[in-house]
């Protein structure tokens, strides 16, 4: 044999097997793509391989081979089971599908292997008596009730597991009867996927009907790629068509590079009440299957292949996998951008209503002029504006106009604008997230916008945010010697003043130059520069916007988290590079591509 | 070419024909609205329902699906009592589908829409297996040498496998014409000469048979789950167009995800045109074909299928085809099964517009329009203009009467109303613009969140689409709807005018300043003579004192209490005025609401009654 050592290799592989483990648990796929689903599946696979047979299989290469009966519904698996091992041992029937529960078969010598959990340590075992044994000591029932088949275990699940220890079948050989891979028994599928996987050879069971169908196929061009060994058994061949429908086989599984599997036709016959095919009918199959087990070598040797193979397949698994994880990423980090791009457009745009005095017109205008006081005359006289003449002029003249109105109006016109732009940035969001299929899926965990919610939030950033203005223009205002003069404004009319004269300063942020736009804004400008001075008025206005933008902008990233914490679970995956990068590692891991083994 | 049936509808069609225009309204209505492939579904299905109902309605389709090996072409060849279908044990054997017509005249654009090339011409007298049980493969000898004869397949290759599967008749392998999938066209084989003799087929419910086949298409169909995977989408296709769905089943595939889940499982609706047949009955014992004929009818009750009944035959033994046969004859006679598959398609299609459809709703509430006038009187600057309104008529006021030494004060203050631009009310009010921003995001926004919060209301009881048509619709009016209110408050008659009333108070405030003036100036020319050293004229006393002095007090006095009161008085009808105004504008924004949003706004809700009304008749009717 010249297939190079697994064993070898072994120390080396194990713990990167266990990163590549780590790796498929962290993938769950969260996004609702056309290949996630299959991804999902498919990465579920690839773990339960690695647990199942990979693993397990590396540790002990002398275990005893698994083989696994698997096909159609109805193809007649089990009662080729009960045909190998001689007795009833599986249920079979007419009613589609039969098997539910695996059944796995070994010869008694062999049971250590299989009791503790080494093997598909998902599946919870039952072990049932070993009907040799009761046979031979309860003779008066016969082997017909004593070696009954099982019925389903109510007290496990489906995932269960049935040991039956027989001495008709060789040791270093055990038998799994799986369940079918195409019924409409949905955990059937999964779990004869599962079991598949799981084997060391297969018994690939079809019909002169199924022979064609496709579901089976994909699974044979699956094994196909994966080199595994596996024997075909064409059942219930009509008499008379045998060669026919042999070379039709022979031709598809040459197609799918299983040419040199060999094919045993079993017959259509009428079984008769104890539903039991003769044993010659089988016999073909059971010599082949002596041979393994005789060979010790031989089934190193196809251990081996196998999961070599399997691990090859684990390779390009992991590769369609991280394909998958990709296509997750780069649809997640699309849906981010549409997020982020519609807060980004609320903060841009809320900046640009904040910016040029545009927020001063209307009713801030309308106010602010109240305060200030009065047509152009009174405007070359602001810094002379004391409280007395407020107070007489709003004796005489009409209502008083208090710094807080004009507060009011500023902060209402402010949170009507950031309360809209946060609302069509949420619009924006939701509308590209239903674009998308992914997207809308994930909208269901997004809380319903909750305008009242976001109102006061808003309207509390406000709040203190021109709170914050007033504690600025007090710590400036104490250690001057303005502050007598400010006081005859009142900390509050040049905290109005300073907002006003925010919103009137071009050139955004970061430009320390402060302009100032429009007219009206000319009177709180001066205001300002009375009490404290040009350079502090440029340095009080860009710490109040910078104050503001940072206000605004975590208020908008409070919003938008509300979909980022959708795409959370992504994050927490293993990367689409790194899964690519141990799947190059496990293939430089592997030994070479057995060329042309002996067969 | 006579048409042999009447060429009226079937009765049943005329509800159905009220369905299928419900249906079309709908479509029309959830245009742009509805998920596009939920459209999309719902045109291909009227376009095949209209396309059905043009085409001859004589004629009934009767589709064979199954999986591969299941005995499809065993079984038209059974039903058939021809040799027409090839059979053979290679998987999957029939690639192209095969029609079978009973009275061809008027099928062919029918088999034309259903692309299928392959057709077999039977007179409308052959009969369908006539009923009886027993003997299929005597059944079959008796019309295969005739009806798979070298004048029907002229030039087909006399395929080994014709009669060899026949003798051997293992399998449903029964009889082969080979007519293996050519482009052969429209060539259409014809074997008129061999019927006759079928008739002499012995069985209970004899010939009048003549009439009762007439009209029947059956198709033999493709696979779906061989690894042919084109075979696949002709059943798919096919599926959609036949007029019965006949579903060929055998004992080993009965419970295959394939079947189940590609296909019946959709197909709830479709009770009334599905048949499912057990083939190769014969090769269980009666328990177990009982066991596993329920076992299948539960799996179809599960789907939502329990009135289909499994018709457990054998094409090999003919055992039970008989009673198929009755079962599509009884179809075909009353052709009604072309529009039954129709109005089932038409429920299916109903019933995945129902999510979309919701109870009848009123559009906004009375108080969600007033809230959105309030709101947009807020936006177009309703306070503001109001203040000016009340403070302009508080200055205009002390302006005639105010105390006439302070009066000029308020001349300094600029006229609120003009500094919006509100003042000159001698314009034509179209022509005007207010100076009231209108862009002032303030402003905007305000209007967006009014139209958001209105939209929200207007939309709510509605589903998706509809939801969001319904926001939209109040959403996209916005800049429209900012000029709108624009004109709306420059077009108000906001009583500018001064009230002469306030004349007589001007008039008593010079007379109270001429009284001060007189005796300021009275004092002073007493005070200038006794400065002089001249005698002064004895002062007039009004009760002791002096009358200049009480002049000015009087003067003093009267000025200013004569100011109070004109600024009480006019805070009071400043009040007033600015009510009205108020009430004025609102109305006037509130109608430009109505004119601007709220048009749309209910177009689209009605839109959404109306597509909901729609899909409600027809789900009654279907």
């Amino acid at each position: 044999m010249s297939a190079p050592s697994l064993v070898g290799e072994a120390r080396g592989l194990s713990p990167l097997l266990r990163e590549v483990r780590e790796a498929l648990d962290s993938l769950a796929f969260p996004l609702e793509l056309p290949g996630s689903a299959e991804a999902r599946e498919s990465a579920a696979a690839a773990r339960a391989q690695l647990n199942d047979y990979i693993l397990p299989r590396l540790a002990s290469l002398d275990a005893p081979l698994v083989a696994v009966v698997g096909g159609s519904t109805g193809a007649g698996k089990s009662t080729l089971v009960n045909a190998l091992v001689g007795r009833p041992v599986s249920v079979t029937g007419a009613v589609r599908p039969t098997t539910r529960q695996p059944l796995l078969l070994h010869h008694p010598d062999d049971g250590a292997w299989f009791d503790d959990a080494r093997v598909l340590p998902t599946l919870s075992r039952v072990r049932l008596a070993a009907d040799d044994a009761t046979s031979g000591t309860t003779g008066a029932d016969g082997p017909s009730t004593a070696g009954a088949p099982a019925p389903l275990h109510q007290a496990a699940g489906l995932d269960t597991l049935l040991l039956r220890p027989t001495s008709s079948l060789p040791s270093g050989l055990a038998l799994l009867d799986a369940p079918d891979v195409d019924s409409i028994a949905d955990e059937n599928r999964r779990l004869a996927g599962q079991l598949l996987a799981a084997a060391d050879l297969w018994i690939f069971v079809t019909t002169a009907n199924r022979y064609a169908d496709a579901v089976p196929w994909r699974l044979l061009a699956e094994a196909g790629r994966r080199d595994v060994l596996v024997a075909v058994v064409l059942d219930r061949v009509p008499a008379g068509v045998e060669e026919e429908i042999r070379s039709d086989l022979l031709t598809l599984l040459s197609a799918e590079n299983l040419g040199h599997a060999p094919i045993f036709v079993v017959p259509e016959m009428d079984l008769g009440p104890s539903r039991m095919l003769p044993a010659d009918a089988v016999e073909p199959i059971m010599r082949w299957l002596q041979a393994l087990a005789a060979d010790a070598d031989g089934r190193r040797d196809i251990a081996r292949r196998t999961v070599s193979g399997a691990l090859r397949a684990l390779a390009a698994r992991i590769d369609a996998i991280a394909d998958a994880a990709d296509q997750e990423q780069s649809v997640a980090d699309a849906l981010r951008a549409a997020v982020e791009g519609a807060y980004a457009d609320a903060l841009a745009d809320v900046l640009a209503a904040t910016e040029d005095g545009k927020l001063l017109r209307g009713e801030v205008l309308a106010r602010w002029q109240d305060f200030v006081g009065t047509g152009e005359f009174m405007r070359g006289l602001e810094t002379r504006i004391g409280r007395a003449r407020d107070r007489v002029s709003a004796f005489f003249t009409g209502r008083p106009a208090p710094a807080a109105t004009v507060a009011e109006a500023i902060g209402s016109g402010l949170q009507t604008v950031i309360v809209e732009q946060a609302a069509r940035a949420d619009e924006t969001a939701r509308r590209r997230w239903r674009a998308d299929p992914a997207g809308r899926v994930l909208l269901e965990d997004v809380p319903i916008w909750d305008a009242a919610h976001v109102s006061a939030d808003v309207a509390r950033e406000i709040r203190e945010w021109q709170q914050d203005i007033l504690l600025l223009v007090q710590a400036e205002g104490a250690d001057r010697r303005f502050t007598a003069r400010m006081l005859s404004f009142g900390v509050n009319g040049v905290a109005v003043a300073l907002m006003v004269v925010v919103f009137a300063s071009t050139g955004g942020l970061t430009g320390g130059e402060i302009g100032i736009a429009g007219a009206s804004a000319v009177a709180g400008q001066k205001l300002l520069e009375a009490v404290f001075g040009d350079d502090a008025v440029r340095r009080l206005a860009a710490t109040a916007r910078r104050n503001l933008y940072q206000r605004v902008e975590a208020l908008l990233r409070r919003e938008r988290d509300a979909y980022g914490r959708c795409l959370h679970p992504l994050a927490l995956q293993t990367s689409a590079e790194a899964l690519t990068v141990l799947a190059t590692r496990l293939r430089t891991a592997l030994p070479a591509e057995p060329a042309g083994d002996d067969a | 070419m006579s048409r042999p049936g009447p060429d009226t509808e079937p009765g049943a069609s005329a509800p159905l024909s009220e369905v299928l225009a419900h249906l079309q309204d709908a479509y029309e209505l959830g245009a742009d609205r509805l998920p596009q492939e939920e459209l999309e579904r719902l045109r291909r299905m009227l376009e095949r329902a209209g396309r059905r109902r043009s085409l001859s309605a004589d004629h009934t389709v009767v589709g064979i699906f199954g999986p591969t090996g299941s005995g499809k072409s065993s079984l038209v060849n059974a039903l058939s009592g021809t040799g027409a279908a090839r059979v053979a044990v290679r998987r999957p054997t029939t690639s192209e589908p095969l029609a079978l017509v009973w009275g061809s005249s008027g099928s062919d654009e029918l088999l034309d829409w259903l692309e299928i090339r392959q057709r077999v011409a039977l007179p409308e007298g052959a009969p369908l297996v006539a009923g009886g049980p027993v003997r299929g493969p005597r059944v079959l000898e008796a019309v295969a040498p005739g009806g798979g004869s070298a004048v029907a397949v002229p030039e087909d290759r006399p395929a080994p496998g014709r009669r060899e599967p026949h003798s051997g008749s293992a399998t449903e392998a029964v009889a082969g014409s080979g007519d293996r999938a050519s482009r052969r066209g429209f060539f259409r084989r014809r074997q008129r000469p061999s019927t006759p003799s079928t008739g002499a087929e012995p069985g209970p419910s004899g010939p009048p048979a003549a009439t009762s086949t007439a009209g029947l298409i059956l198709l033999d169909l493709p696979d779906f789950d061989s690894t042919a995977l084109a075979h696949r989408e002709t059943v798919e296709r096919l599926a959609g167009q036949v007029d019965v769905l006949l579903w060929v089943v055998d004992p080993q595939k009965y419970a295959d995800a394939a079947l189940h889940h590609g296909f019946l499982r959709g197909l709830a609706t479709h009770e009334a045109v599905i048949l499912v047949a057990l083939n190769q009955a014969d090769r269980l014992d009666p328990q177990d074909l009982e066991a596993v004929t329920s076992s299948l009818a539960g799996i179809l009750a599960g789907e939502g299928l329990p009135g289909v009944d499994v018709v457990p035959v054998s094409a090999r033994t003919g055992e039970g085809v008989g009673g198929l046969a009755a079962t599509i004859r009884d179809l075909t006679e009353t052709r009604a099964a072309a529009m039954r598959r129709v109005a089932a398609d038409a429920e299916r299609a109903v019933g995945d517009l129902l999510p979309f459809a919701a109870q009848r709703t009123a559009g906004p509430s009375d108080a969600a329009r007033e809230a959105l006038s309030a709101e947009l009187g807020r936006a177009a600057g309703v306070p503001v203009v109001v203040d000016a309104v009340r403070s302009a008529y508080r200055r205009d006021v002390h302006a005639t009467a105010g105390w006439p030494v302070t009066r000029w004060l308020s001349g300094l203050r600029p006229d609120p109303l003009r500094r919006l631009n509100l003042r000159r009310q001698d314009l034509v009010p179209e022509l005007r613009r207010s100076s009231l921003p209108a862009g002032d995001p303030a402003q905007q926004a305000r209007v967006g969140q009014a139209l958001r919060a209105f939209g929200d209301e207007a939309a709510t009881g509605l589903r998706e689409p509809w939801h969001t048509s319904v926001r939209d619709a109040a959403r996209t009016t916005a800049p429209e709807l900012t000029d709108a209110l624009d004109a709306a408050v420059t077009g108000t008659d906001l009583e500018t005018g001064r009230s002469k009333a306030w004349g007589v108070f001007g008039v008593l405030q010079w007379i109270a300043f001429a009284a001060l003036a007189s005796g300021l100036v009275w004092l002073g020319l007493l005070a200038a003579l006794a400065f002089l050293q001249l005698p002064a004229p004895e002062v007039p006393r009004v009760e002791g004192f002096p009358l200049p002095t009480l002049l000015i007090l009087g003067g003093l006095a009267a000025g200013l209490l004569l100011g109070v009161l004109a600024g009480l008085l006019a805070r009071w009808g400043a009040g007033r005025r600015a009510a009205r105004v108020r009430r004025k504008l609102l109305a006037a924004c509130s109608r430009a609401a109505d004119d601007v949003v709220l048009r749309p706004v209910l177009d689209e809700v009605e839109r959404s009654n109306a597509f909901s009304a729609a899909v409600g008749a027809a789900s009654q009717r279907g």
